[in-house]
């Protein structure tokens, strides 16, 4: 079982994530819909989530942005992300911002929540 | 060899002449010099003998000399005078006027040669035909005008070439002054330069001079010009090289002008592009007046043209003459009455006769045919520049939504598809054994997302219809649309009511299209989507303004809804953006559409707080359009 923290500016993938992971056993420890809102919030949990999820293509704040704040606040060391993108350029630049694990739309959410359960064994 | 002159005892007498006398046998070698041939040429007269002919030659008069030779080896007569460059011993060139006799000297056949050095004398000295000689001697390989003036600026002399080149007699010019021939513009140039050499000690200089010839003409020419002294170094007169550069100084500025435009978006204001080009035009070919007509409109107009004169006619005339160019002087009323030359060149789009340059003057026969081809090569390469300009634009734009469309695809319909797909998934996975409840929210959830992927192939239908409709463009009442789009929007929320208050007047209207009311219709909507009181209220007004220059329409759409923090603000306008989680309800796509529509009228769309410190007080959407008549 993971503790996961979901950033995806879209409320029903949010919530299809809640849901299935919820499914396979994981814990949903918080959401938001942009990366400058989830920085702010990780910062004060009491405990670091395993895995971020964390998407691309998002307004205000991308993936990729948000990711080099997590890096600055040494959250990457701390926690596991997931990146989801379909862009292989973007890709490469995550794995240089310390990402190992990425996943591509449309999945299945069944495999999505196993693939979690791996990164945390 | 009877006939032939001996000249012995005539030493003395030769050695008491100002010229310069030598003979010379076998063709080369001087076996006889006077005292002035020493004197003038700074040899010694121990050198004699030692001396061949062609050692004080000019290098340049070799050919000349030789070109004797071969006439005399094959018995001929060659001219008895010449004018030969003499190159004396310390290096310096001294002109020399020669007359050559066939004697005997010592018993042997030799040459006679009598010298005057023409340029130990000031040139003012002599006879205007041995002057102009010389000067066409000089000259004669480098196209050379040769003017030359006296102290009080009187012609003196100028040479058959320059005279030619302006149109004019020697007889005409002589005695006149420059000044008399000088384009207006050349006049101060002309009277610095002459102040220069006798006040500012400056007695060479090079400049550039605009002549007019006979037929009116102006011309340019590059003059190096020098002060003439006598031989107490007195300024006596000038004397000027005239190259006529009339066709480079036009090639030059044409492909300048060219340069200059060569790409629109350089260009920072298309509205006055093409006046530029006909002002610019008009210098180059010291034209008067000059139009562009293109795409069945007059872009740029300088000086009058006649009422009857229409551009379109004369645009069909040049498609069915199937010509790219007419260079016309008679009959030139229909066109402007004080028109007494004029060419009209073709601008082409598609590759077909879409419009013209016209240039004219009251000047007769004012362009030279070198100028026609140039104006014709520079409208031919101006109007494809004009084409590739708006094709790249069009391009762009092409490019944007072929963007759009695939991003949509890769991203919303990517997104709908998982979230569809993971519903299923949910419901099949836990089946028998979920509650009721959350099959319904996934079912529901599933339902609202596929709504979601309706309403953006609907977006996807409108940026099709945006690409093919943005060209058109009409006069467009606003009042009438805004009505429509109101009722439209009320019957969409009925039974929500909605408080709009419209202050347009019935006749304000803009350029722009159908598109518009969709833009008015989505403004809107998102009004009353995000409004926060029971009652969503609404006040629309219309106001005419000028902005840089342009009479616009200004369409104020106030909310009183929940506001739009201001760096969320331009998010809206971009694909890609709901711009905050709290706007999740469309396709994303409505503002964006509503920008590409209003940027496709040539015009812009912004937020604005209702209360400007405080963006929870509600939203003013802006739009600014063009206004119509």
């Amino acid at each position: 079982m993971a503790t996961i923290y979901i950033i995806d500016d879209e409320e029903t993938i949010q919530f299809l994530y809640k849901e299935g992971l919820t499914l396979e056993g994981h814990k949903i420890i918080g959401t938001a819909h942009n990366g400058s809102k989830a920085i702010e919030e990780i910062n004060n949990l009491k405990k670091y989530p395993d895995v971020i999820i964390l998407d691309h293509r998002m307004p205000i704040k991308n993936g990729l942005d948000t990711l080099k704040e997590l890096k600055e606040y040494k959250l990457i060391a701390k926690s596991k992300v997931l990146f989801i993108t379909a862009d292989p350029t973007v890709k490469e630049e995550a794995g240089k911002l310390g990402v190992t694990s990425f996943i591509q739309k449309p999945f299945s959410i069944i495999k999505l929540g196993k693939m979690i359960t791996e990164m945390v064994r | 060899m009877s006939g032939k002159q001996s000249i012995s005892g005539f030493e003395n007498f030769f050695d008491s002449t100002p010229m310069s006398i030598i003979v010379v046998q076998d063709f080369y070698k001087i076996v006889y010099a006077n005292k002035a041939f020493f004197e003038s040429t700074g040899y010694p007269n121990s050198s004699l003998g030692k001396l061949n002919f062609f050692d004080f030659i000019h290098k340049d008069d070799h050919a000349l000399i030789q070109e004797r030779i071969k006439i005399l080896e094959s018995g001929g007569k060659p001219e008895t005078s010449m004018q030969i460059r003499i190159i004396r011993k310390d290096s310096t060139v001294a002109i020399s006027r020669i007359s050559a006799f066939d004697i005997t000297f010592e018993g042997k056949e030799s040459r006679l040669l009598v010298g005057v050095n023409i340029s130990a004398e000031p040139l003012l000295e002599q006879s205007p035909e041995l002057v102009n000689s010389i000067l066409d001697t000089l000259t004669k390989h480098s196209e050379l005008g040769f003017w030359v003036d006296d102290i009080n600026d009187h012609t003196v002399f100028i040479n058959d070439r320059l005279c030619a080149s302006l149109g004019y007699t020697f007889d005409e010019i002589q005695n006149q002054s420059v000044t008399d021939f000088l384009h207006p513009d050349s006049r101060e140039v002309y009277i610095k330069t002459l102040r220069e050499r006798t006040e500012a000690d400056i007695p060479s200089s090079s400049y550039e001079l605009i002549l007019i010839n006979r037929e009116g003409r102006p011309n340019t020419f590059r003059v190096v010009g020098s002060l003439l002294n006598d031989q107490a170094g007195n300024p006596i007169g000038s004397v000027g090289f005239f190259t006529n550069i009339e066709a480079t100084k036009k090639l030059s500025l044409t492909v300048s002008v060219l340069n200059k435009y060569a790409l629109f978006s350089r260009y920072k204001d298309l509205s006055s592009f093409w006046e530029n080009v006909v002002n610019d035009l008009i210098e180059i070919y010291y034209a008067d007046g000059g139009l562009v007509f293109l795409d069945g409109e007059t872009l740029a107009q300088k000086g009058t043209f006649s009422k009857n004169f229409n551009p379109q006619e004369v645009l069909e005339d040049l498609a069915k003459k199937g010509e790219n160019v007419l260079y016309l002087q008679d009959n030139l009323s229909e066109i402007s009455a004080e028109a007494s030359s004029c060419v009209i060149a073709a601008l082409h789009l598609n590759q077909l006769p879409a419009g013209f340059i016209l240039l004219s003057s009251s000047i007769e026969n004012l362009f030279y045919p070198e100028d026609i081809d140039l104006i014709t090569a520079f409208s031919s390469q101006i109007s494809l520049n004009y084409e590739h300009h708006f094709l790249y634009l069009e391009s762009e734009e092409e490019r944007e939504f072929v963007s759009v469309l695939l991003d949509i695809i890769s991203h919303d319909f990517l997104n709908a598809n998982t979230s569809v797909h993971g519903y299923l998934e949910l419901l099949d996975q836990a089946t028998g054994t979920i509650e009721p409840e959350k099959i319904k929210e996934y079912v529901s959830r599933s339902i609202s997302v596929v709504e979601r992927s309706e309403r953006i192939l609907q977006t996807v239908q409108q940026l099709t219809k945006i690409q093919r409709e943005r060209k058109i463009r009409r006069l467009v009442y606003i009042k009438p649309l805004l009505e429509n789009a109101i009722e439209m929007q009320k019957t969409l929320f009925h039974p929500k009511s909605i408080n709009v208050k419209l202050d347009c007047q019935k006749n304000e209207n803009v350029i722009a299209g159908d598109l518009l009311e969709n833009v008015f219709e989505n403004v809107i909507n998102n009004s009353v989507k995000y409004a926060n009181e029971e009652i969503p209220k609404i006040d629309i007004s219309c106001q005419i303004m000028t902005v840089d220059g342009q009479n616009m329409v200004e369409i104020r759409f106030i909310d009183y809804g929940i506001g739009i923090p201001d760096d969320v603000k331009p998010m809206f306008f971009k694909r890609l953006s709901r711009g905050d989680h709290r706007f999740q309800e469309g396709s994303g796509l409505g503002l964006y559409l509503a920008r590409v529509i209003v940027n496709s009228y040539s015009g812009e769309i912004r937020f604005e707080n209702r209360v400007s410190d405080d963006h929870t007080k509600g939203t003013v959407v802006v739009i600014l359009l063009p206004a119509g008549g």
